[in-house]
């Protein structure tokens, strides 16, 4: 699986340290469809590169409390946290097929700062279709 | 919406955060479907993982 901070997720660490701002009180987390089942966005990707899902068929992107997040710990490539799972709604539509998550500023679809997104970790591309119900963990990982 | 389901296999992420697991398989997955009453990971939902029974019939 790949996962990556754009340029635009960096940002927003490089504004919270060194250059102590304040961070967000709360992430959305959402689904691509660009890309593949173990390949992400360049570092130059914004919204509109990772193709999400359309906002349709209830598909909506799902707050991440920032409390929801565990503890850091020691990965593969760095450290990371995962956040309490995520329950979409239910689809009554065609979503598309999904390649990961992005975890973005906002809670509108297709808009905003897109600050990280993966591939799942089974990295298989999954068709999200009429009546499929999906639960996802948030992930982040900081590469050293 | 069927988010917890009671006595549905659970992990623990060092913290005290119970996340839920594959039904089938056991494996913690970023992505889960719901089949029914369970979480399947991707792969054993593919497979067609059926639930164990409980009460076999001779």
């Amino acid at each position: 699986m790949a996962e990556i901070f754009p340029n635009e997720g960096l940002d927003l660490i490089y504004g919270l340290a060194p250059k102590g701002g304040t961070g967000p009180a709360n992430t959305w987390i959402g689904l691509f469809t660009a890309y593949t089942a173990s390949t992400v966005g360049s570092s130059a990707a914004t919204v509109t590169s990772w193709t999400e899902c359309a906002s349709a068929g209830a598909y909506a992107r799902q707050t991440i409390s920032s409390a929801s997040w565990g503890t850091v710990g020691t990965t593969q490539s760095g450290r990371g946290s995962a956040a309490a799972q995520v329950t979409f709604p239910t689809a009554t539509a065609v979503w598309g097929t999904v390649n990961g998550f992005i975890v973005a500023n906002g809670a509108t679809v297709n808009a905003g700062t897109v600050w990280y997104g993966a591939n799942f970790d089974d990295v298989t591309a999954v068709a999200i279709n009429t009546n499929d119900v999906i639960k996802v963990t948030p992930t982040w990982v900081y590469t050293g | 919406m069927a988010a917890e389901i009671n006595g549905h296999p659970v992990a623990e992420l060092g913290n005290g955060m119970l996340v839920t697991v594959c039904a089938s398989c056991g494996k913690l997955r970023t992505i889960l479907f719901l089949d029914r009453d369970r979480w399947l990971c991707t792969a054993c939902r593919a497979e067609g993982k059926t639930k164990p029974s409980l009460y076999p019939v001779a």
